[in-house]
This record gives C-alpha cells, sequence and structure tokens, in this order.
C-alpha cells in the first residue's frame, strides 16, 4: 500500500531586499554579537576611540601654543637684538618673525583633528578584520561542510551572498557604529560641511562591500580558513600600500580602488592638518577631473564606477559558486568580458592622461613628497622651476608594466576557465549521453583553448593601441620618428604573449595542479633573480646575466617593449644582437615547450576520446 | 498509478576516471524506507548527494515527486530533507538556534509558529531537553539527531539520510527507526544509507544492495537475502556416534561441498547448488547408511551477505 504524500509546506523565504530578516545574518548576528565576546570588542574599540578623540584635538593645540609661545620669545629675543643695532636689522627681524609666524587657528581646527586618525581605525576594523573575517568564516562553512544546508534552503543566490557578507563581519559593523558617535562629534564640532564627509564615508563602505566580498570569494575558493583570512588582509594591505605606487607610475586607475582620491578631494575640509601630508603621501591632487576616453568624471563619479565593476564581477563569481559548487568563478563569456573591461578601464583613463602629460611620473614631481615641500618652496620664493617633456624611457615602461598586466590578467582568467581534468571527462561522457560530439564550447566542461587564444589576440590588439597612444603621442612623436615599424614590435609581443600563455594553459588542462605554477616561478621569476645576482659581479652588462635573464617571459617582454624604441634608446651593439639571438633561442624553446606540453594534453585527449567509444561501444 | 517519490534512470557519477555510480536505476514510493547498502565506496553517498542536488550527475535522470531535478533544481530542494554523513554542526550556536536558522530560511513564518515548529521537531528526535545546550556540546548521537530534526523542519516528502545511525548507541538508533517509521507512515519517503546491512533490516520496507557503484540486488529485505545469500550456504548435520567420519567422506566426495568442519558428531560445510541438489545431498548420505539425526542449513546473516559482496566486488576489481 502507498501512503499519500504529505501536502507540502508553503515555504516563504523572506524577500533579498530584507537584510535585517536575511537568516544567515540573523545566525551571524545572533552568535557573534554574544554579550560577552561582542562587549570586550566593544570595549578595546572605545577605549582606543576615545583616546584618539580626546588626545589628537588635545595635542595638536599643545603643540600650537607652544610654537606660539616660543615664536613669541624669539620675536621678543630678536627686538631685543635689533634694538641694539639699527633699523635695517629690524625691519628683517620683523619679516623673519612674519615669515615663520605660527597660524592662529580657530578652535573647529582642532575638533577635526581626530576625524583622520578615527577614519585609520575605522577602516583597520572593517577593511582588514572585517575581510579576513569574511574569508576565514567563509571558508571554515565550506571546510565543516555547512555550507552545504545552506546550498539546500530555498533562499536566493543573491540573499545567500548578502547573508554572509554583512552577516559574518558583523561584530566588526557594531564596532565600527561604536565609533561613529566620536566621528559624527568631531564633524559637527569641526563644523565640516556634509558635502565633505558624505562622499568620504559612501565610498567608504563602498569599499567595504568590495572588499569583503574579495574576502566571499576568497573564501569559496581557498580550503585553508588560516590562508583566505592572511591572503584577504593582505590583498587589502597591499592596496593601501603598493598598488597606489602604480597609480603613480602610469597606472592611475588602480588608485580608484581605494578610498584615497575621495579622501584626498575633501582632505582639506575634513583634516586640513593631514591634508597636505596626504597629497604628498599618496601623490595625489585634488580638485582634478578624472579622464576617461572622451569623458570626464568626478574622483567620487570614478571611484563608484571602478569600484562598482568589480562589486558586479565579485557577486557574480560568488552567484555562480552558490548555483552550482562546481562552477567556475567565470563562465567563459564572462571572463572575457571581464578582461575587456579592465583593460577598457586602464586604457580609457591612461590614454588621455598621457595627452596632457599627467601620466607620466617627471610630470607629477610635485606630488611626491620631498619634490613637492622642495618645489612647494620654490614657489614661495617666486623661483620657477623649468618644466622638461617626459622621457621616452618613461612611455617605454609604462607600455612594459601594461604589458605586464595583460599577461597576469591573462593568466588569471585562463586559471579561472581552465576546467580540471575529472570536469572535462564529465562532460564528454554526458555529451556522449546526449549524442553530441564535445561538451557546448562556452560549457565550464569544455576547452578553455578557444577562450585562451581570443585572450591572446584582445591582449595583443590591446597593447598595440596602448603603446601607440603613448609612444605616439606628441610628447614623443619627433623622438619615434627614427623607430621600427611597431607592427613588428607588435609582432614580436604576440610570439611572446601566445607562446607563455598556451604553454601555460596546456600545461594547466593536461595535468593541472602545481606543476604551471612552480613553471611560473622557475621559469618566470627565478631566471631574473638569479641574472640579477650575476649581474652583480660585472661593470658591463654581463653576457651571462642577459642569457639567464632571457629565459622569463617577462624580460622577453621588456625586449618587445625596447624594440619598439629609436635605436638610440635601444641596448648599443653587441647586445642588441645578444638579444636577437636570445629571443630566437627563447621561441625555439618555447616552441618546444608548446609542442611538449601540447602532447601531452592531445594525449590526455586521445585517452578520454578513446575512454568514451569504449564506453559507446559498450 | 501514483508517481514515485523518488526516480534514478541511469544514473551515473563520475570523479575523473573513476566511476562512483553507474547506471543506476531505481525507484521508491511515498511512504517507503528505502535502504541504500554497501561498503564504503560502492557510491552511495555519491548517489544521494545527486538526490540531493548537491552533485552534478555525469548523466542520468533523477526526479524528485515528478519534478526532474536538473530542470528545476530549486523546486526539488523545496521538497526534500538532507543529512550528510557525519553531519556537521556550527559550534556556536545552540540547538534551537540551529533549527530556527534553517526554519527562517525555509520560511517556517514567524514567532510563535517558527518557534512551536522547533520545539516538534525537538520532540520528535527526543531533544527537547537539550533545547538550550550548545550544539558543541551534544554527543555525536544527539548531533546526528539535531541535523535529523533540522531535515524534518520543512515536512519534505523525501528525506535523504547518510549514514544517519553512526555515532548512535541502540537507544538513538531504536528511536530513529521510530522517527522513520512514523514518518514514512505520514506519506514521507525515505531513502537511508548504511554500510551496516542490519542495521537497515530492521528499519527498511526495501532495499538496495551497491558495491562499485552499480546496483547488486534490489527488492524487500527477503528478497535481497534470497538473491544475495542463494549462490552458497552453510549446512550442518549432526550423525549418531562413530558415524561423523563416514558422513565426512561421503560430503567430500560431493558435488558443490567445500570447507568441511568437524566438531564431534556435528560436521558443517558450504554447499553451493540448487535446492533440488541440496536434497539430493541429503537423501544420497542417508541413502549411504549414514545415521542422520538432524539437519539445518544456517541462513545467511546480512553482515555475511555484505562481506560476500564485498570480497566478491574486491576479487573481481
Amino acid at each position: 500500500m502507498t501512503n499519500d504524500p504529505p501536502a507540502i509546506t508553503k515555504l516563504r523565504p523572506p524577500p533579498v531586499w530584507q537584510l535585517w530578516n536575511n537568516p544567515i545574518f540573523r545566525r551571524y548576528a545572533r552568535s557573534r554579537l554574544r554579550p560577552q565576546g561582542l562587549s570586550v570588542a566593544l570595549i578595546i574599540t572605545l577605549v582606543i576611540g576615545g583616546f584618539i578623540y580626546l588626545f589628537v584635538p588635545a595635542v595638536n593645540k599643545r603643540i600650537d601654543e607652544q610654537r606660539q609661545h616660543r615664536h613669541l620669545n624669539d620675536v621678543r629675543r630678536l627686538e631685543n637684538l635689533s634694538q641694539e643695532k639699527n633699523s635695517e636689522w629690524e625691519i628683517l627681524a620683523r619679516k623673519v618673525a612674519d615669515w615663520e609666524k605660527p597660524k592662529v587657528r580657530p578652535p573647529s581646527f582642532y575638533e577635526r583633528t581626530p576625524i583622520f586618525p578615527l577614519l585609520v581605525l575605522q577602516g583597520i576594523i572593517l577593511f582588514l578584520f572585517g575581510t579576513g573575517q569574511v574569508a576565514g568564516g567563509m571558508t571554515a562553512e565550506s571546510d565543516e561542510g555547512s555550507v552545504d544546508y545552506q546550498r539546500l534552503a530555498p533562499m536566493s543566490p543573491l540573499a545567500k551572498t548578502l547573508g554572509y557578507l554583512f552577516g559574518l563581519p558583523v561584530r566588526e559593523y557594531v564596532m565600527f557604529l561604536a565609533t561613529l558617535p566620536l566621528t559624527a562629534l568631531a564633524l559637527w564640532k569641526g563644523n565640516v560641511p556634509w558635502e565633505a564627509w558624505l562622499p568620504v564615508y559612501g565610498v567608504f563602505l563602498f569599499s567595504v562591500i568590495l572588499y569583503h566580498l574579495t574576502g566571499l570569494v576568497s573564501g569559496t575558493v581557498i580550503r585553508n580558513k588560516r590562508w583566505a583570512f592572511l591572503l584577504s588582509m593582505g590583498l587589502v594591505f597591499m592596496l593601501y600600500t603598493v598598488v597606489p605606487q602604480g597609480a603613480r607610475f602610469g597606472f592611475p586607475f588602480v588608485k580608484y580602488l581605494t578610498l584615497w582620491p575621495v579622501l584626498v578631494e575633501h582632505a582639506q575640509e575634513i583634516a586640513p592638518k593631514s591634508a597636505e601630508d596626504l597629497i604628498f603621501a599618496t601623490g595625489m591632487t585634488p580638485g582634478t577631473e578624472v579622464p576617461f576616453f572622451n569623458l570626464s568624471f568626478s574622483d567620487l563619479a570614478f571611484t563608484l564606477v571602478v569600484q562598482g565593476f568589480f562589486i558586479l564581477a565579485m557577486v557574480l563569481m560568488v552567484w555562480r559558486k552558490w548555483c552550482r559548487a562546481e562552477s567556475h568563478l567565470l563562465s567563459k563569456f564572462w571572463g572575457l568580458l571581464v578582461f575587456v573591461w579592465i583593460q577598457l578601464l586602464i586604457i580609457g583613463n591612461a590614454v588621455p592622461m598621457a595627452e596632457d602629460g599627467d601620466l607620466f611620473p617627471s610630470q607629477n614631481l610635485q606630488r611626491t613628497q620631498v619634490a613637492g615641500k622642495f618645489m612647494q618652496e620654490m614657489e614661495r620664493r617666486h623661483i620657477e622651476i623649468p618644466k622638461n617633456d617626459p622621457h621616452l624611457m618613461e612611455g617605454a615602461t609604462i607600455t612594459f608594466v601594461f604589458a605586464i598586466n595583460l599577461l597576469l590578467v591573462i593568466a588569471l582568467l585562463v586559471i579561472m576557465m581552465t576546467p580540471n581534468a575529472d570536469n572535462q571527462v564529465r562532460g564528454l561522457r554526458r555529451a556522449l549521453r546526449n549524442r553530441r560530439g564535445t561538451a557546448p564550447v562556452l560549457s565550464d566542461e569544455s576547452s578553455a583553448l578557444p577562450v585562451t587564444l581570443v585572450l591572446i589576440a584582445a591582449g595583443t590588439v590591446a597593447w598595440y593601441g596602448f603603446q601607440r597612444s603613448i609612444l605616439g603621442s606628441h610628447w614623443f612623436s619627433g623622438i619615434m620618428a627614427g623607430a621600427e615599424n611597431p607592427l613588428l614590435s607588435a609582432g614580436r609581443f604576440f610570439l611572446v604573449l601566445a607562446l607563455t600563455v598556451l604553454t601555460f594553459h596546456a600545461m594547466l588542462e593536461a595535468r593541472g595542479g602545481k606543476r604551471p605554477f612552480l613553471a611560473v616561478i622557475f621559469i618566470g621569476i627565478v631566471p631574473i633573480m638569479a641574472a640579477m645576482i650575476v649581474q652583480l659581479g660585472h661593470r658591463e652588462v654581463s653576457t651571462r646575466a642577459l642569457w639567464i635573464a632571457g629565459i622569463s617571459p617577462f624580460t622577453q617582454l621588456a625586449a618587445a617593449t625596447e624594440m619598439m624604441l629609436p635605436d638610440s634608446f635601444q641596448f648599443p651593439d653587441p647586445y642588441r644582437e645578444q638579444l636577437r639571438t636570445i629571443f630566437i633561442w627563447w621561441c625555439a624553446g618555447m616552441v618546444l615547450a608548446v609542442i611538449w606540453s601540447w602532447r601531452g594534453l592531445a594525449g590526455v585527449w586521445r585517452e578520454r576520446r578513446n575512454a568514451r567509444l569504449k564506453e559507446a561501444d559498450g | 498509478m501514483s508517481t514515485p517519490a523518488i526516480e534514478i534512470r541511469d544514473l551515473r557519477v563520475d570523479y575523473g576516471n573513476f566511476v562512483a555510480v553507474n547506471d543506476v536505476s531505481l525507484s521508491v514510493d511515498a511512504g517507503e524506507v528505502f535502504g541504500l547498502v554497501g561498503p564504503n565506496g560502492a557510491g552511495k553517498s555519491s548517489t544521494l548527494r545527486v538526490l540531493a542536488t548537491l552533485n552534478r550527475p555525469t548523466y542520468g535522470e533523477v526526479k524528485l515527486c515528478g519534478l526532474d531535478l536538473l530542470e528545476d533544481t530549486e523546486g526539488a530542494r523545496r521538497l526534500l530533507g538532507y543529512m550528510p554523513d557525519l553531519a556537521p554542526l556550527p559550534s556556536d550556536l545552540k540547538a534551537w538556534e540551529f533549527l530556527d536558522l534553517y526554519a527562517h530560511a525555509y520560511g517556517l513564518g514567524r514567532g510563535k509558529k517558527r518557534h512551536a515548529r522547533i520545539d516538534e521537531c525537538l520532540e520528535e528526535v527526543h531533544l527537547t531537553d537539550k533545547r538550550e545546550a550548545w550544539c558543541r556540546a551534544l554527543s555525536r548521537g544527539q548531533m546526528q539527531r539535531l541535523v535529523l530534526a533540522k531535515c524534518l523542519l520543512h515536512r519534505p516528502r523525501v528525506i535523504i539520510l547518510d549514514e544517519p545511525a553512526s555515532g548512535m548507541d541502540p537507544l538513538s538508533r531504536r528511536d530513529l527507526r521510530l522517527t522513520l517509521r512514523h514518518l514514512a507512515a505520514d506519506g514521507v519517503a525515505v531513502i537511508v544509507s548504511s554500510h551496516i546491512l542490519s542495521e537497515l533490516a530492521d528499519m527498511c520496507s526495501s532495499l538496495c544492495v551497491m558495491n562499485h557503484g552499480r546496483v547488486l540486488a534490489a527488492g524487500s529485505v527477503d528478497e535481497v537475502r534470497a538473491r544475495l545469500g542463494q549462490a552458497s550456504r552453510t549446512l550442518t548435520m549432526e550423525v549418531l556416534e562413530g558415524a561423523a567420519e563416514q558422513a565426512a567422506a561421503l560430503l567430500g566426495k560431493a558435488d558443490g561441498v567445500t570447507e568441511i568442519v568437524m566438531h564431534g558428531e556435528r560436521i558443517s560445510f558450504i554447499f553451493s547448488g540448487t535446492a533440488p541438489a541440496q536434497c539430493a545431498l541429503i537423501a544420497g548420505v542417508i541413502a549411504q547408511g549414514v545415521p542422520v539425526r538432524t539437519f539445518e542449513e544456517q541462513k545467511s546473516s546480512f553482515e555475511d551477505i555484505l562481506i560476500q559482496v564485498a570480497e566478491e566486488g574486491r576479487a573481481g576489481s
């Protein structure tokens, strides 16, 4: 006898937009906001925040008072001295006293001083601890297996993403909220207009979402909790320390992944005392428009566009993982779109800046700490500083760095889109069952070769366009007249990119695992390090160092970039001849590597096809 | 004819070159407790994970109450409750909080209504007294029962339990058995896996024995026992004093008799053959003048069957 099935219970999971009612958010709010743990975190936060709020204005006031006092003493001493001498001395003494006279600042000035240190504290809480918590927490969920329970719950992937995104770092959000009254008090007492602090805090929270999403993605992919925690925190740390240096040297786009541009824009109103240091430290100028091809954006708008794009890309990755655990982070189609959009952002921002010279480090000397102070002093003394045109080598370096970015982004996307052996076999079997020859080209189970070829072609076009915009700009038009045909160097660049990426892809697809990454270390990085050591023992360029460095594709990219330059900027003979010979040997070696790895891949394919046919016969 | 609660046709699951589940087909009706048994690596967990929509099969058709899993995964998820092997629990939640998380996620109303359902489920698995206990403080068996309570929250029509009894004491096992019977009586289809056959024999209305990803036998408990246990069986013969040597010599010459062991007047041996052949063997021994006192066939225990299945599989591979 068969029993009647029970009536289905009507399940009404909370809507996505009700974040406060999101079960995953509430689960973490419950576990991470228990009084015992939270109270300790809050006490520490409030003690540090309170200390900053009370100490920073007082100490600044004290320093200024001491300066005033010292100045008055100095003036008095000067006056005494000048009375003994003559009136000329007196005039000079008054002038000097005027120059060095400390400014009398209103009380609101001091009230603003804790805003910036408080922002740093808030950044540490949300950017660093929050991101680490998201990554570590997500890894722990996957590791324990409880993520499977969530997968089965009838909530939309977006609701699950939002639940983890805001739930895992909920304690950090509360710690941040605890510091807000102090900030609000400082903003209010310091008379900071809302037009200044609102964009800063708006972008701050936008960046928090971006970094936490980075943590969520790394937590979804990395299996080791500690690694996920460290990696995501390291990533944020790099964004605020190393990445802005990239912005100074030809890659302004990267700084929009941080809070810096908007903070610098409003620094004068929010933290006048720190504003100058901030400008020097970041190398950014307030009040400038951000060019993007023929358009121009404010810092705020461009930051939101750049961060918004990455937020969307990461939500897409997590979405795909929620829908199906074995999905790649990006499908082949989305991978291509992401590649194109990243390169458009870089090129669209850099090319107009190359035209007006802002892209080149030499034109931005005033933004560096020492040179900036020096130039300020020269300006104060009305001494004109002669301006030089950017040097061709700056343009070449920027083009080379762009080539490296292409290689790394393509390699990263190839890793994301290449199926492992298991998935490929499964795809072939499924295709056979459905009476198809192979898995659909854009499916996760099909080979990433077609999309890799498209990426190589798109990368070469992007590089050619970029280098023509930089080196073909009006700054270098005269010098570049004697250069070789740019198509030749593009051809060389294409060869280097294609051979490197194809070998990497074939190794990854045929064998997977650690081998391709070991190859990157031992072929890409170690030869350059070894060459540097060898070169140290020579005054002239060492032939041996050239040969060793030549093994690395990065060196070959540099050589391809150098080839674009006029003869006078290239290595002199006999080194140039040697570089060409090295390139020919490198190509020959890489062709062999491609053939070897492709033979491996073809063998794997043949093996899989045979197994499939055997099954079909069976 | 009503739609089966679970319908699997030609299911295949691969991990690279390893075939975990190979062309498995089975069907479970509503109100049935179906056992999936086999040694470790037989493909039970892979089958259950596909049923739970957590793994995508290489190919095959899987339907829950007529819903195709691959076409309407979200719809199917609303119908099922899944308890994995060594079910994990978050250490930072209390028992009721863990249930509340999923009751909320499944949209089981608000406040009192939800809490009432949580209490019902806790009672169902006999954990009412552990309502306020931390998940980390529960014993292995209690953890399993709590996860079972989580599976019951949204009143699923199909319950999938992977090794639910592992770590449970005999009392908990009895409770589990009762719970599953209640569920079946309510029309829920339950599919449960174990590598301990006797464990399933008590609680399942039908069984399926798997090895190396294939179904070896399926049907009612007696049918499976008959199918897998008929090839060879242990027979015991007791003769009068002094006749044991003669009986053993006769048996040694008979076809299909192996492993003769004598314990005084008792002789046990393994016989491979049909039932008529067994009758002919006994008749032959008696006809030769052996004074047979008793003759007994030892039914193979489920464990024996499973060991036999596993060993055959090992020898085959």
